[in-house]
């Protein structure tokens, strides 16, 4: 047996090696120069008339800094041989625009002037989404599987991009019904409790889909998402709200060039990287980078929930929890001087029909276990959607 | 024993001998090396010795000597080593196994004109027993009817051959003593030498084999064949002779490699890889580990004319370039032209990389094989007609399928990855004038990483070369070959988008090669070369019912490439010899297909028009003249200068923006709008022998100018575009380096270290600005490694153990790096550098091998060895790769690094 076992790990060692290679980390001491270009990311949404466009900077690969946003420019939205429309900073280097006048025959670019350069786009048109026919899930061994369906009959769409916000529900460690406040020990009313959480969280990736190379302009079953196995998101309930643009061809090139920089894994077979250009250009001197792509067009959005008992059983096992809540007990005299790092889950001895001060001891926790807020970022206000 | 002839060059200038001197000597030696004797000796008379030191560096000498004279003292000191010593005119001289004779025998002069000294013989019993051999060294051969008059100059051809197999030797040399008039054998081991009339003492020499002696009296033209035998025991230190000043006197700027050599270095996976062997060389890069591409002087991995037999090879490599497809058993030898390319190849920009497999034995019938953890191989050959015709075939698989099967890594086993290859050949003799050689070679590769792609990869060749001797001073090579390079992808990950992807490429060779010796100043060559290509670019084809994928066939391209050329070999003087040539070459890209017209920049919304071509009619025409200049100057026996100048043209290039070869890569052939690339490199080169040419040094420098390289606009897409000309740019490109190179050929510790310092830069300039790479400022190419270091050393312990170690280094390859990140479409992005603007970390390995042969009994079933092979024994995880991945929004850096740790491999072979 020893003998076999030796004899075969020989050749399956080397052949992982063939087939996989090792990936170390790896960080160059490359000059850490501040290029500082301008990012452009901005659409134009023609469904609800409102266009939006966020401003900010580029920073050195490997600082830790937040980006800074592009504050107090001038952001126009200029129609070709037509009146321009001025957007205003909702906040720090978010500019937005409603109610906008927008046709499918006109072609429209931005115009955008910071305090030391001006900028504009090409002139591009609005593409009509066609319909989003259906969102539909799968539970796999790999996880819960999120499908899009899409056609147009006219096949004139052929590029396609998704975007997907999920919410789901999730819970603390511990229920807390208990507070102190006014220097008392207190049942908490329903909007103070801190157990159940709502997050919502938009893609990160780009989900971009080309049917050029069908007789058909037809999206089937084309998986958006994968929510993972052992992931906590369908632990109770979980939403989605995908959304459909059409694209066009430049558009879609610049997006897959931006995908491939930038999100696959340099495998032995991968191009190389290189410079991705958009539809923005430096006014007065082009070679000045500028990044970013402005596009517009219609929206079609389709949202689907899925319940913990619609799960098959294997789907409903999840990761172990990191977060340590070690429980204590203390007297309620002391209760004081422990809250609100420390909350309270139980009284002791149990007796439903006393008040809560009454309660000789409590069983205590760390405030992170019975606050769902703090657990995963959430929030305890109940989406309207849901 | 086995040396006894290979001594007698070193001792042929004797006539007489005289008594020794009786100088004395006083000398206390303990088990002290033999050069303690000799300085002893030397310090304290007036002799001088002279002594191989291979043959005396492993002798030591136990002595005490008081006043004691010179051949009193040398018996007595060589006593129980197997030296012996002759004295004459105070020189001592040292020789193995056998004293010299002080007479000459009776008779040696026979009647005819003697030219210069000749050789006294011994007659021992000892020798009698290779008296079969002595025979037909002793004997002398009268050349041609008998003249009265032996005044000027005939030609003797003939053949030299391997007794055992009858294998043609290829480049052996003969070589008059009294004239100093050599010549090697050509590629079918043929000669001709021209010599004055009269007797001459003739000495043939070959790598690997036992040296030889002839006795001739030339009255006429006429023909000698020379069988050689193979030298069993001291492989290296005939290597060496047959080497010995060939760096420093032939006429070419060439590296070759015969298979005993290869076989010697240390080995990735268990066998010997000419790819692997070849890139040791200076002047020779790779983009990384893994792959096979050769980048040879700056130049691309395309620009490499691979010849296997005559025929073009396209995919050099087997599992993703773990292996190269030449099976190493079947070959015979491997020639690399950096520069001096003689005006006979052409069709590639930067180099020529011959490969040539063996003929079969003629004489017997033999096999060989072996056997390692991923492959297997096994080669047959032997007599169909015994001394005629012989056959040989040579098969390697791998049973790495069989393995992955076995893995609990669900990933992995639904992948598979598998190859083979198969080469034969007959050759026929048909008579002495007439020969044949019918060569075919097969290559196969499949994988499919992870259950999703299947990969197919093929090469077939096939070539038939008629090789026809219409009289001494001429002879005509006629050859026709086939090469076929063909892969597939098959998908069938979802139902709706299953497909099959095919590419192709034929091509059909037929080449009237001539050779001329004018007379013993001139050798001309010339001929007549034409290529038909066929290229099927792409099509893809939906695979089952459901699959919506549109069948798209790219339309074929057409080609054909004729040439002329015509070369002389010129001897001006003893020391200074000049190659001229001129290749003409004339280029045809054929109908019928369609070509669309643009009108300003090259982009699809510019196409105005679409012109369609018959079949037959000629779309785009290009031609121009390839001169090849090669001049020779021999500052001395040991040392010589040579200089090189080559034009090359190519109307074929690869396209790829991946920067290894991949399989998916495709061939384009040159059209309207893809100009063919030239080449035009310059080189210089200082060559020197030390140590009695045991050591072999040099310097080369180069300067390359190349036009319309292709190069690619950022993001291009290469696989089934129809517009393909809207991705590709052409660039201009330069190279520059110098390669030193330090190689010992003989003795117990053998090798070579090389170092090459090279730039390769490329330089695109388009209109507009998605045709502009880096603003149009020279860059530096995917391959430019400025420093490259390369050791390797092989030391013999004994005759059965071999220990080989091998050092690599070289910069790192340029790369283009992320220089700032930001924020879109709700993840962290990379904003990238200019294109190759930065390096990854610089390359280092060390290998390590040791070969164990059986014992050395003649007489036995089977010979077999073991290969212990340990690759990147200190397991550095050289960079193969960098990328930048975007993960839940947090950007990380990687190094992929493909033998990242300590390879260990075994390997069985044998032969019977």
């Amino acid at each position: 047996m020893a003998l076999r076992k030796k004899i075969k790990s020989i050749p399956l060692k080397l052949l992982f090696l063939l087939l996989v290679g090792c990936l170390d980390p790896y960080s160059p001491t490359i000059i850490q120069q501040n290029l500082n270009i301008l990012v452009v990311d901005g659409f134009l949404n023609a469904t609800n008339r409102s266009i939006q466009v966020k401003l900010s900077r580029t920073l050195p690969i490997y600082t830790d800094t937040a980006y800074t946003a592009e504050k107090n420019a001038t952001v126009v939205l200029e129609e070709e041989n037509g009146p321009s429309q001025p957007l205003y900073e909702t906040s720090d280097g978010t500019y937005v625009m409603q109610n906008l006048n927008l046709s499918y025959a006109k072609k429209y670019r931005l115009f955008i002037k910071t305090t030391t350069d001006e900028y504009a786009s090409e002139y591009i048109t609005l593409n009509q989404s066609p319909s989003l026919d259906e969102v539909t899930w799968e539970a796999t061994p790999d996880g819960v599987k999120i499908f899009v369906n899409a056609h147009d009959p006219t096949n004139q769409t052929r590029y396609y991009q998704w975007k997907f916000w999920e919410t789901w529900q999730y819970a603390a460690d511990y229920f807390s019904a208990y507070t102190y406040k006014n220097d008392s020990i207190l049942y908490r009313d329903t909007d103070e409790f801190t157990y159940v959480c709502y997050k919502t969280e938009p893609s990160n990736k780009l989900i971009l889909k080309s049917t050029t190379q069908l007789s058909d302009d037809v999206v089937k079953d084309f998986q958006v998402q994968l929510v993972p196995r052992g992931s906590k998101k369908v632990a109770t309930r979980y939403r989605i709200l995908v959304q459909q643009r059409a694209l066009d061809e430049d558009a879609y090139n610049y997006l897959v060039q931006l995908q491939k920089t930038t999100e696959t894994v340099g495998g032995l077979f991968d191009p190389l990287p290189s410079q991705v250009t958009g539809n923005m250009f430096n006014i007065h001197d082009a070679s000045q980078p500028v990044i970013g792509y402005f596009m517009g067009g219609s929206v079609e959005e389709k949202m689907i929930f899925i319940n913990r008992n619609e799960l098959p059983s294997m789907l409903l096992i999840f990761d172990s929890e990191l977060s340590s809540c070690p429980i204590d007990t203390v007297a309620s005299t002391e209760v004081p001087f422990i809250f609100p790092n420390q909350q309270l889950i139980e009284g002791y001895p149990p007796n439903s029909n006393i008040e809560p001060y009454q309660h000789n001891f409590f069983l205590i926790v760390p405030k992170h276990c019975t606050d769902c807020r703090l657990k995963d970022n959430g929030t305890t206000t109940r989406p309207d959607f849901w | 024993m086995k040396l006894f002839v290979s001594f007698i060059g070193v001792l042929f200038t004797f006539i007489s001998l005289s008594a020794s001197g009786q100088e004395t000597v006083s000398v206390v030696l303990n088990s002290s090396p033999f050069t303690e004797l000799v300085r002893a000796v030397e310090q304290q008379t007036r002799y001088r010795f002279f002594f191989r030191p291979d043959w005396t560096d492993s002798v030591s000498i136990t002595i005490v000597a008081e006043q004691e004279p010179v051949d009193k003292l040398l018996p007595r000191a060589l006593e129980g080593t197997n030296l012996h010593f002759s004295i004459l005119n105070k020189n001592i001289y040292i020789i193995k196994e056998r004293q010299l004779l002080t007479e000459l025998p009776i008779d040696f002069f026979n009647e005819g004109v003697v030219v210069g000294n000749s050789l006294p013989f011994d007659y021992s019993a000892y020798e009698k027993l290779e008296a079969e051999r002595n025979k037909v060294e002793e004997k002398t051969y009268s050349i041609g009817t008998k003249t009265k008059s032996m005044t000027g100059s005939a030609t003797l051809t003939g053949y030299i051959k391997d007794t055992r197999s009858g294998e043609a030797l290829i480049g052996a040399t003969l070589f008059a003593e009294s004239v100093a008039i050599g010549v090697a054998t050509d590629q079918f081991g043929r000669y001709t030498i021209n010599l004055p009339r009269g007797r001459h003492q003739l000495q043939i020499k070959s790598m690997g084999m036992r040296s030889t002696l002839r006795q001739v009296i030339l009255y006429n033209n006429g023909t000698l064949d020379i069988e050689l035998e193979e030298e069993v025991t001291s492989l290296k230190e005939v290597l060496v002779q047959a080497d010995r000043d060939k760096k420093v006197t032939s006429m070419q700027m060439v590296e070759k490699l015969d298979i005993k050599t290869m076989k010697q270095m240390p080995l990735a996976l268990g066998e010997a890889d000419v790819m692997k062997i070849v890139l040791a060389l200076p002047g020779v890069q790779s983009v990384g580990e893994g792959t096979v591409g050769l980048n040879v002087r700056g130049g691309a991995t395309n620009q490499n004319l691979i010849l296997f037999n005559d025929a073009v090879i396209y995919n050099p490599s087997h599992l993703f370039g773990f292996f190269s497809t030449f099976n190493p058993d079947v070959l015979k030898s491997v020639e690399l032209y950096k520069s001096g390319i003689s005006a006979d190849y052409g069709g590639r920009l930067s180099s020529v990389l011959d490969v040539q497999a063996r003929e079969g034995n003629l004489k017997k019938f033999t096999g060989s094989g072996g056997i390692s953890p991923i492959t297997g191989r096994l080669t047959l050959e032997g007599p169909i007609i015994k001394e005629r015709s012989s056959f040989l075939i040579g098969v390697r698989s791998t049973y790495s399928d069989w393995t992955l099967g076995r893995l609990n890594d669900p990933s992995l086993n639904k992948s598979n990855a598998s190859f083979y290859d198969v080469t034969a050949n007959i050759s026929h003799k048909i008579n002495n004038n007439n020969s044949l050689l019918v060569s075919g070679y097969m290559s196969n590769d499949q994988f499919k990483l992870a259950g999703d792609t299947t990969y197919n990869y093929s090469d077939r060749n096939a070539s038939i070369k008629w090789k026809h001797l219409f009289n001494n001073k001429l002879f005509g090579v006629f050859t026709g070959a086939f090469s076929q390079y063909s892969y597939s992808l098959n998908s069938e990950r979802d139902s709706l988008s299953a497909f099959e992807m095919d590419f192709s490429i034929k091509q059909f060779n037929l080449k009237a090669d001539f050779s001329y010796t004018l007379n013993g100043k001139h050798t001309l060559s010339a001929g007549l070369h034409s290529t038909v290509y066929n290229l099927s670019p792409g099509s893809i084809a939906p695979v089952g019912g459901e699959s919506l994928v549109t069948p798209d066939v790219l339309q074929k391209e057409r080609g054909l490439e004729s040439a002329l050329y015509i070369g002389d070999n010129f001897d001006i003087t003893n020391k200074l010899s000049l190659y001229l040539g001129i290749r003409y070459s004339l280029y045809q890209y054929l109908g019928g297909r369609s070509v669309f017209q643009y009108s300003g920049p090259r982009e699809v919304n510019n196409i105005v028009d679409t012109l369609s071509y018959r079949a037959g009619t000629t779309i785009s025409t290009y031609h121009g003249p390839e001169p090849r200049l090669t001049a020779r100057y021999l500052l001395s026996n040991t040392s010589s200068l040579k200089f090189s100048y080559n034009r090359t043209r190519q109307y074929i290039q690869m396209l790829s923006n991946t920067t290894a070869i991949t399989p998916t890569d495709i061939w384009k052939l040159s059209d309207p709008y893809v100009k063919p690339q030239t080449g035009d490199q310059v080189s210089l080169g200082y060559y020197r022998n030390l140590k009695g040419n045991t050591i072999e040094t040099s310097v080369e420098a180069y300067y390359k100018t190349m036009n319309n390289s292709v190069d690619y606009k950022d993001g291009a897409v290469l696989l089934l575009n129809d517009h393909i000309e809207t991705d590709v740019l052409q660039a201009k490109g330069q190279a520059y380096g110098i390669e030193l190179l330090v190689k010992k050929v003989s003795g117990k510790l053998n090798g070579w270290i090389s170092y090459a310092y090279s730039r390769s830069l490329l330089q695109t300039r388009g209109n507009i600005k998605s045709e502009m790479i880096n603003n149009g400022e020279y860059y530096p190419s995917n391959f430019d490694k400025p420093h490259a270091v390369n050791f390797i050393g092989n030391y013999k312990f004994s005759r059965r153990i071999n220990f080989s170690l091998n050092l690599v280094y070289s910069t790192g390859r340029p790369i283009t790096l992320p220089i700032a990140k930001y924020y879109l479409e709700e993840s962290n992005r990379i904003y990238y550098s200019d294109r190759n603007a930065y390096r990854i970390p610089d390359y280092f390995r060390s290998d390590i091998s040791v070969n164990i042969e059986g014992n050395h009994k003649i007489k036995k079933l089977a010979h077999s060895s073991w290969t212990v092979a340990l690759y990147n024994l200190t397991g550095r995880r050289n960079a193969y790769s960098v990328f930048f991945v975007s993960q839940n929004g947090q950007i990380n850096g990687y190094k992929l690094s493909v033998f990242g740790q300590p390879i260990p491999t075994i390997t069985y072979n044998f032969k019977f």
